[in-house]
């Protein structure tokens, strides 16, 4: 190859120059400690192996080894604890978050369009969203008993507010520009909340919806612990009054789990009515 | 009086003669594309810059002549204009002029406090029928391919299917994006997000067409290219035109009459005519003693260089 640092070269192929200064020197190790999972992989059996070492000179009270949680997991699965609780959880997040995000999405869109319902409903809202809702659990059981509709209901308060808050910013940031178009072509309001506000927020809407599902998600755990004593949140109630350090840990794992594959399955929706919205450009006029 | 066609200067009496010669596009029975009557208007501050210490607002004075009074910004003052159908004017002006203003207000981007504006011999009251407006920006929707920016123009009119898709496909090869119709916006170039705002216009089949400085974010060289290529499309559709820029050149290479307004309070001080045959070509102004000399008239009015 010419000379690297020839002008021309650099110049027409900007993306060719790290690499080539950052690899010279670069022995095999320090390739493989640069390589993108060693460090973080490094990183998780460092932490396993000290937590180890650190459960098995403890009373297992206090910490259950690494190996002792996979090995309650095993059980919990055996047993037909494990499944039936995470699908239970999996459920009242579903229904609680699914309902938030509808009803979040349209009432933001509603705030965002109209500047009467803004200042309508923004003192609730804002008042909601500063409130500790976990606070409210009492009073959701009080109106809607001991079960599966006050664990969704508590679900849904938890992670309304985000969504409606981050929709109505989107709306409300919709370019003016855009807006004027709009309204040149003669499009109704229906069709500027379709065609153009709704996708101009769709970047916000996704951050929200974020945010909220780890809300939701909080807000499904306290249902099952403090309401239902049902699901992931039950077994975590049971294991932790009986001392039982492993398989609650197990639980605790299975619970992030749910968070997890929530965050995957909002990722993959993303993607697929909206692959736009992850690029930086997106929002250029 | 303001707004009245001045004959003093030589260029606009010389320019007359070859007018009458060309024939004017407008005659006397026809009515106007636009017409303006006795337009005000006034913006009110926003509320927090006189919330701090409150002021009594003075509306009834502000429009007399005194631009900025309290709370009240007098943008525009006793407008008059008239444009013919297929007539191509420009309007020009220092910053504050109100020619933005006046733009958006013909287009029924904005409303007006005072006097009448008509487009096709009806009160604008909302935006016109059969009006487009080209933005200053490109104002496409990120989101969609240029194909379904130019159909989200269309959608609101009653066409059918087929239509629709003729007139695109029509419009992007007049505006040579036929090969970019499933592009991105943010894919094309500048020069091409325009030309695609342009085409979106086009597509609408206007009777009128609102420029609001539509090239002024393009380097020069794309800027003289797209100003060929908008005058010869713009010549075959026939519609009326009404620019804004604040580029000289570009209003003498497009205009018939070109509208020179002053500030304080946005007023029309004077408008010049620029009788060559549409359209034109850079090559044919270029050394053209009577376009050079109608565009330093209107830089030197523009400028308030009066000799």
């Amino acid at each position: 190859m010419a000379l690297t640092n020839d002008d021309a070269t650099v110049a027409a192929r900007p993306a060719m120059r790290r690499p080539t200064t950052g690899r010279q020197g670069g022995g095999g190790f320090r390739r493989f400690v640069r390589a993108r999972w060693t460090l973080p992989i490094a990183s998780v059996i460092v932490f396993l192996a000290v937590w180890q070492i650190f459960g098995m000179n403890i009373n297992p009270i206090l910490l259950a080894t690494p190996t002792a949680v996979v090995a309650a997991f095993g059980q919990l699965i055996v047993s037909g604890q494990l499944v039936p609780a995470f699908l239970h959880a999996m459920g009242a997040l579903g229904l609680g978050y699914g309902i938030a995000a509808v009803v979040g999405i349209a009432v933001g869109l509603l705030m965002g369009r109209s500047q009467v319902a803004y200042r309508v409903l923004n003192p609730y809202v804002a008042f909601f969203q500063a409130t500790p809702l976990i606070a409210l659990t009492p009073l959701v059981v009080i109106w809607t008993g001991i079960g599966y509709p006050a664990e969704v209901t508590v679900t849904f308060l938890l992670a309304v507010w985000t969504i409606i808050v981050n929709t109505a910013e989107g709306a409300r940031n919709t370019p003016s520009i855009l807006l004027d178009m709009a309204k040149i072509y003669r499009a109704k309001e229906s069709s500027v909340v379709r065609n153009v506000a709704l996708p101009y927020a769709v970047p916000y809407i996704f951050a929200g919806l974020r945010i909220a599902l780890a809300k939701a998600l909080i807000g499904v755990l306290i249902g099952e612990m403090d309401v239902s004593l049902q699901g992931l949140g039950g077994l975590i109630s049971d294991f932790g009054d009986s001392f039982q350090t492993a398989p609650l840990l197990a639980a605790i794992v299975s619970s992030s789990l749910v968070g997890v594959i929530g965050t995957v399955i909002l990722e993959i929706i993303r993607r697929r009515v909206a692959p736009w919205s992850a690029r930086t450009d997106s929002t250029r006029v | 009086m303001v707004g009245a066609h001045r004959l003093d200067s030589g260029v606009t009496r010389m320019s007359l003669t070859v007018v009458a010669q060309e024939g004017t596009p407008m005659s006397p029975t026809e009515t106007p594309a636009i017409s303006v009557a006795g337009v005000s208007k006034t913006f009110r501050r926003p509320a927090e810059h006189s919330s701090r210490k409150p002021r009594r607002a003075a509306v009834t004075t502000a429009t007399q002549n005194i631009p900025n009074v309290g709370d009240v910004f007098t943008a525009l003052h006793d407008v008059n204009l008239t444009v013919a159908k297929g007539e191509f004017i420009s309007l020009v002006g220092a910053s504050g002029c109100g020619k933005t203003t006046l733009l958006r207000m013909m287009s029924g981007l904005l409303p007006y406090d005072e006097g009448t504006i008509e487009v096709n011999g009806s009160m604008v009251t909302g935006v016109p029928d059969r009006v487009a407006f080209v933005f200053q920006e490109p104002a496409l929707l990120p989101w969609r391919t240029v194909r379904d920016n130019l159909a989200f123009a269309l959608q609101h009119l009653d066409l059918d299917k087929d239509a629709q898709e003729s007139i695109i496909e029509d419009k992007l090869r007049m505006t040579n994006l036929s090969d970019f119709r499933d592009s991105y916006p943010h894919q094309l170039s500048g020069g091409m997000q325009q030309r695609a705002g342009l085409a979106r216009a086009l597509a609408t089949q206007p009777d009128v067409l609102f420029m609001d400085e539509p090239l002024s974010a393009l380097d020069a060289f794309t800027r003289r290219r797209l100003q060929q290529e908008i005058a010869t499309i713009i010549e075959s559709s026939g519609a009326t035109c009404v620019l804004v820029t604040h580029d000289v050149d570009e209003a003498v290479f497009f205009s018939d009459r070109i509208v020179v307004m002053a500030t304080g309070p946005g007023r029309v001080s004077e408008i010049v005519d620029a009788p060559f045959p549409r359209p034109r070509t850079h090559e044919e102004l270029v050394g053209n003693g009577d376009a050079a000399a109608i565009r330093d008239r209107v830089l030197e009015l523009v400028l308030g260089l009066h000799h």
